[in-house]
């Protein structure tokens, strides 16, 4: 199989390195991305269709990372694009909304079921911020328990003390437990009675770098019951799980119904849209917030979002997402098996997470995933990964054979510390 | 902020430390290390104890106390970076004769490290000089990283968070450091050394892109994206190392 090589997009990152601080920022970057080494993956797409982009050299890769997420039907998905042009031609950004505001505002109380209402934003870090302000509002508590290792946006309260530009007053009202200690959550809800407004929490522990969890039986309806009793607002982040997992919400899949539940990514299959979504009792609180942006009401991105929603219920994308991830992960531990390595799988297989075993130093696993990007398939390494409804089983086989190769490759040349040059 | 008693432990341990390079480096540093031999204590109320012993050919520094023949005395942290930044003096409690060999020979060694730490731009467009200045930047900024984890308020905050084990740094065809890590304290020494626990490396493209970086002409976040720094193994323990050479410039600029 040929590997590929990327002198267009190393050219592009010299030109973008004299003025974008750090030639490409943030998750989509080579340093937050993990690219390791970096001379084995792109840095520029060129365009992208269904399961796959192509870079500015030309290459083609599956893209398993889905843009982290928003890619859920497939890139440039028919239905929801020309929904996106019917609505340019009517107007955009203007100075009142459209009806479609109201259209995507039923059709989310309609979908969701926690939803008695709606609201619109642009990035999930708005919707986790508008959470936390909502449950403030409502319970004029100040105090927020967050559960380690969890990933609420980039506003400095989701971020650590000690990190760049983060006070320790912008985390003093955090609170932290391990994701599914119940006794933990309830010990923290006790000595801090009357002070906690909110607690806020992915639906499964999907950290990076670690194993994902899925919640401890029971977890999340003691959770709800505690919630309750202490007037603790329950705010569910489902920005990277939402739909994924179930078009009703995570929290309907669990069995459990949240307060407030976040929601961006695949809403509208890549176009900027985020919605919060909320029970009856804190509607008076989310309209008492001031809290509003230049673009969050404009009109094709919520055309994207009804389209995108719409045919996602049609399809049951998170049925579907779910058996193409059994599917393809089941064959990449086999993969691994015939090649002498164990590929744990964890999470849920719409957007598990793998790693080598018996690897402490990550560094078959960081070969082995370059060896897959260098042949044409997107994974990173120490992030989930995400399945879309546009990947086909000519695809998942397309992975597989690409996986086995670059077991193969592992096995022969050894781990990266091992290599020259990488 | 700068942490005094911080930027007192940088100062002693790191930037003391230096010094023991500098011969390879320096004739007049050579000429001097060549020169009788002195050990000159170094004794910082609340920070701590280091010796240098200069001379047979070489400067050793020694960290923690014992024989000397010049024993300086600093009542506190502050005391000692205000001779660091020339604006103070230390109290000698042995070796009162031998002030001028701290007025002259330890002075001209310590001018000759700013020589090549603070170097001139128009300096640095010598191979040579850049050689030096990159391998000895290199020294000092990972040793006062570990001071930094393990003495500034951030610092600290973000060495717990750290897994036991080792970072190797080092520069393609140069120098290496071990950054060993333990219980959330730091501790940089010198060459590529096993350590038990996680692994993790950072290697520089050459030395004169370790310079760059240590001298603010790459961000290191560029540096990932064009090679110059590659990164690799247990990748969470790098992350939060990143975190704590962005606070080297604080005390080191």
């Amino acid at each position: 199989m040929k590997t590929y090589t990327y002198p267009k997009s190393a050219e592009l990152f010299a030109r973008a390195a004299k003025v974008i601080p750090g030639g490409v920022y943030g998750h989509l970057g080579p340093a937050e991305g993990c690219f390791m080494p970096v001379q084995a993956y792109p840095l520029f797409s060129s365009r992208a269709e269904g399961a796959y982009f192509w870079d500015v050299d030309g290459n083609r890769f599956i893209d398993y990372m889905c843009a982290y997420g928003p890619n859920i039907l497939g890139y440039n998905d028919p239905d929801v694009d020309a929904a996106v042009q019917a609505q340019l031609k009517d107007g955009n950004c203007v100075s009142f909304p459209t009806a479609k505001l109201v259209d995507l505002g039923e059709l989310m109380v309609d979908t969701v079921d926690m939803a008695d209402w709606a609201f619109f934003a642009k990035n999930g870090g708005d919707t986790t911020m508008f959470s936390l302000m909502i449950a403030r509002a409502a319970t004029g508590r100040k105090k927020v328990v967050l559960t380690k290792g969890g990933y609420h946006g980039v506003a400095p309260w989701t971020q650590k003390a000690g990190h760049p530009g983060i006070t320790p007053e912008d985390v003093a009202n955090n609170l932290y437990v391990d994701f599914g200690d119940f006794e933990g959550l309830e010990r923290l809800f006790a000595e801090h009675r009357g002070e906690i407004a909110c607690f806020m929490s992915t639906p499964y522990y999907h950290p990076v770098f670690d194993d994902n969890r899925l919640p401890p039986d029971g977890y999340w309806k003691k959770v709800r019951e505690l919630c309750t009793r202490e007037g603790v607002v329950l705010a569910i982040d489902d920005v990277r799980c939402g739909f994924r997992l179930d078009v009703r919400g995570s929290d309907a899949h669990y069995g459990f119904e949240a307060d407030l539940e976040c929601f961006c990514k695949a809403l509208a299959n890549g176009w900027n849209i985020s919605a919060v979504c909320g029970k009856d009792w804190l509607r008076e609180a989310a309209g008492s917030v001031m809290y509003t942006g230049s673009y969050w009401l404009s009109a094709a991105p919520i055309a994207a979002a009804i389209a995108c929603v719409g045919k996602m219920r049609k399809m049951d994308v998170a049925k579907v997402c779910t058996e193409k991830g059994r599917k393809l992960t089941s064959g990449l531990a086999e993969a691994g098996k015939r090649h002498g390595f164990d590929l744990k799988i964890s999470g849920e297989p719409a957007m598990w997470f793998m790693r080598i075993t018996d690897d402490p130093n990550m560094d078959h696993h960081q070969a082995w995933v370059a060896e897959c990007v260098r042949r044409g398939v997107f994974f990173t390494n120490h992030h989930n990964l995400f399945i879309n409804a546009a990947l086909t089983d000519a695809d998942i086989a397309f992975t597989l054979d690409v996986a086995d190769e670059a077991f193969a490759a592992v096995k022969k040349d050894g781990p990266l510390s091992a290599r020259k040059g990488w | 902020m700068v942490d005094q008693g911080t930027l007192a432990r940088v100062n002693l341990f790191a930037v003391l430390r230096t010094l023991e390079g500098l011969p390879a480096h320096d004739d007049e540093a050579r000429k001097i290390a060549n020169g009788k031999r002195e050990v000159i204590q170094f004794t910082v109320g609340g920070v701590g104890k280091a010796r240098l012993a200069i001379g047979g050919g070489k400067i050793a520094f020694m960290p923690g106390g014992g024989g000397a023949t010049i024993n300086l005395w600093f009542p506190d942290g502050a005391k000692l970076n205000a001779m660091f930044a020339g604006t103070g003096n230390p109290i000698p409690l042995k070796g009162l004769t031998k002030i001028g060999y701290l007025k002259g020979p330890f002075t001209a060694l310590t001018d000759r490290l700013t020589h090549y730490l603070r170097a001139k731009p128009e300096l640095l467009k010598d191979a040579k000089f850049r050689a030096a200045n990159s391998e000895l930047s290199l020294h000092v900024a990972f040793y006062a990283l570990s001071e930094i984890a393990n003495a500034d308020p951030d610092g600290r905050l973000n060495a717990g968070r750290m897994t036991d084990g080792a970072i190797l740094i080092a520069a393609k065809g140069g120098p290496a450091l071990t950054i060993a890590v333990k219980d959330g304290r730091l501790e940089t020494r010198n060459g590529d050394v096993e350590v038990p626990g996680k692994r993790a490396r950072m290697v520089f493209s050459s030395l004169d892109a370790a310079g760059q970086l240590i001298r603010g002409e790459l961000s290191s976040y560029l540096a990932i994206g064009t090679g110059d720094v590659s990164l690799g193994g247990y990748t969470p323990i790098i992350d939060h190392m990143n975190k704590l050479l962005g606070l080297v410039p604080r005390y080191l600029s």
